[in-house]
């Protein structure tokens, strides 16, 4: 069941002075929805492209299927792309372009026909095959992008940011297009992006990387709810961090100690032991605010209101548990009647289970 | 207002137009209507004669002549200038403008000067003959003065025209559509056949024009590396203008070839469907 259609095992890619992908080892699994996620220039494209071999590795080893493809040149691979400029023929009409694929493989030319106008089907696109490509809109031209690709029934089907050209709303109707398309064909589907809301809400697996290097590969809820490194928390969403030590480890609870001596719980993590340093981070809205301290086992911090700004259904607070530790949340209006004020004396809490450990970065 | 500013800026190469080209032309079309008289003046008369003269069908061949010369000259500048071209687009990686400039160092010398060098290079007792045939075949071989010689003479004038437009037409072609076309599985062969060589068309149309044309009227090539069974159009033209100073008649000849050629392009653009490439 587990079948591995794409592996980067140790890849290795660098350009004359940056190294773009590095050690990079990766599993996709056969039928499955991945994104590569991260920031500008973290080596997302690098490795999309050394998949579909128009760049090769330095080092490492690149299967498809199973068989090493390295040493393959493109044309040779099962591979399709979705071109980010979308890269349609100009020279073509769209039936043209959509059997560009089928013609290099010397399909018969009675099957091509039928082939490509199930494919523009499939993208909802039937009825414009005569038209040039120029003589498209975006979302057109991206549909037949996909087509062009999806015709010809690859193993892995590569998306470099194919949404990044298209209106906020096109983009969230195509997110959902290219989700539903991917389910019915169990094509895989590997997609780059440095959208997260595109990568979570699309994918069954996101890899994070950061430059270069995978930071974490997982669910999008895992990467949300457990992020693996400090990066991670920060990049995807937002995220409050108290530097502390681990103080004790019991039964998957870990004890922190902040720098000043207040103790707080949280899951326990493989990669923070006993007398490590870590950072404590948690989610903007797992933190909640009162007047009161609470004594309910949650996590409790005294602290006190440096800002805040109402925001209609929400209001966002920054507060401050230590000199120059601030943290920010957001509170629902409904529950707070009247809301806290500036210079106003709280207590932060949160659940045990909100918190994740992280390993402290040298910095 | 902005408009009115913007004609201002195609001004002077409208004045340029009119003066050197359109008067002189005009000049020229007014004096084929004309005779010379015995003492080469212009005469006052107006006639057709020497349009009627100037249909005589000794001058087929020598029309014939012209066109073999420029359609063989144009093909070879195509296929010698393509893959220069290609090279220089596609690999010519940062040395490409040092590549260009190599490419028409030639025009820092006169082509009068080029042309003679070729005299040298292939007469009789030229380098070429003293160097390769000579040792090789025991005996000289005679290459001036034969169709062969003017056509590499034009070929090797004309190879930096066509390769220029070429070259531009491959660079703007967008680096995507290649890697497109490997993805899709397109050899590289059929990448260049399927995409590049189409998407080069209007190169190689501007390239085809840009040799036909001034190959089809040259006459310094074939004077000078050419010979008595050689003769082309513009060495007939350039007679009547300097030896029989019967300018009327030049005139009447140098308007003709110059309709036959506006036919001839018109044609062409109609036919390789770039009317609107070109525009
Ligand atoms: N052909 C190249 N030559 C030199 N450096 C390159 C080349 N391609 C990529 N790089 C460098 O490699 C690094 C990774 O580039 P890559 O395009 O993979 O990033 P990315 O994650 O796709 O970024 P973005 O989100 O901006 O598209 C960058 O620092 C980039 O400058
Ligand atoms: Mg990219």
């Amino acid at each position: 069941m587990e079948e591995l259609v794409v592996e980067l095992v140790g890849v290795t890619k660098r350009f004359d002075r940056v190294t773009a992908v590095d050690n990079v080892t990766l599993q996709i699994r056969r039928g499955e929805f991945f994104s590569l996620l991260g920031p500008s220039g973290c080596g997302k494209t690098t490795s999309l492209r050394l998949v579909a071999g128009f760049e090769e590795p330095d080092q490492g080893e690149i299967r498809l299927d199973g068989k090493p493809v390295q040493s393959l040149p493109p044309y040779r691979r099962r591979v399709n792309t979705v071109f980010q400029s979308y890269a349609l023929f100009p020279h073509l009409n769209v039936y043209d372009n959509v059997a560009f694929g089928l013609r290099r493989s010397s399909v018969p030319e009675a099957e091509i026909q039928t082939r490509v106008s199930q494919a523009l089907e499939l993208v909802r696109l039937p009825d414009l095959l005569a038209r040039r490509t120029t003589e498209l809109s975006g979302g057109q031209q991206q549909r037949v992008a996909l087509a062009r690709a999806l015709v010809n029934q690859p193993q892995v089907l590569l998306l470099d940011e194919p949404m990044s050209a298209l209106d906020p709303k096109l983009r969230r109707d195509m997110r959902t297009e290219l989700k539903r398309l991917q389910k019915d064909l169990g094509i895989t589907f590997v997609l780059v992006t440095h959208d997260q809301e595109e990568a979570l809400s699309t994918s069954d697996r996101v890899a994070v990387m950061n430059a270069g290097k995978v930071e974490q590969v997982d669910a999008p809820r895992a990467i949300y709810e457990r992020p693996a490194t400090r990066f991670v928390a920060d990049f995807i969403g937002t995220a409050n961090f108290l530097p502390a030590t681990v103080r004790a480890v019991n039964n998957g609870r870990s004890t922190v100690v902040l720098a000043d001596g207040v103790s707080l719980v949280a899951p326990s993590a493989e990669k923070a032991p006993v007398g490590a340093r870590v950072e404590l981070s948690v989610r903007p809205e797992r933190l909640w605010l009162t007047r009161e301290p609470g004594s309910n086992g949650s996590n409790c911090l005294p602290a006190r209101v440096v800002e805040c700004t109402y925001m209609g259904p929400v209001t966002r607070y920054t507060v401050e548990v230590a000199e120059g530790v601030r943290l920010t949340t957001e509170q629902q209006n409904q529950d707070v009647v009247d809301g806290y004020q500036a210079g106003e004396s709280v207590f932060l809490q949160w659940r045990p289970t909100s918190g994740t450990l992280l390993p402290a970065e040298a910095r | 207002m902005k408009q009115r500013t913007a004609w201002l800026l195609v001004l002077p190469m409208v004045g340029w137009l009119v003066f050197f080209y359109l008067l002189p032309l005009g000049a020229v079309a007014l004096q084929s209507f004309h005779l010379v008289t015995p003492d080469y003046e212009i005469g006052k008369e107006l006639t057709l004669e020497n349009y009627r003269r100037a249909m005589n069908p000794d001058y087929y061949p020598v029309l014939l002549r012209s066109a073999s010369y420029a359609a063989a000259t144009t093909l070879a500048c195509l296929v010698l200038g393509y893959p220069l071209a290609y090279f220089i687009a596609l690999h010519g990686g940062r040395h490409k403008s040092l590549f260009l400039l190599l490419l028409m160092l030639p025009f820092w010398t006169s082509y009068l000067v080029r042309t003679y060098c070729w005299m040298t290079l292939l007469q009789t007792e030229g380098l070429i003959n003293t160097v390769l045939f000579e040792p090789w075949l025991g005996r000289p071989l005679d290459m001036l003065a034969t169709d062969g010689s003017v056509i590499l003479g034009l070929t090797y004038g004309f190879l930096p025209f066509a390769t220029l437009p070429i070259s531009v037409a491959l660079e703007r072609i967008d680096r995507s559509l290649l890697e497109a076309s490997a993805d899709l599985g397109g050899s590289p062969l059929s990448t260049f056949l399927k995409v590049v060589l189409p998407l080069s068309r209007p190169g190689v149309i501007a390239a085809t024009l840009l040799t036909f044309v001034p190959a089809m009227g040259d006459f310094v090539t074939p004077e000078l590396l050419g010979g008595p069974s050689t003769i082309t159009i513009g060495q007939a033209i350039q007679e009547q203008y300097l030896q029989l100073f019967d300018w009327p008649f030049g005139a009447a000849l140098a308007l003709l070839l110059m309709v036959l050629m506006l036919i001839g392009i018109a044609l062409y653009l109609r036919l390789s469907g770039s009317e609107r490439v070109l525009a």
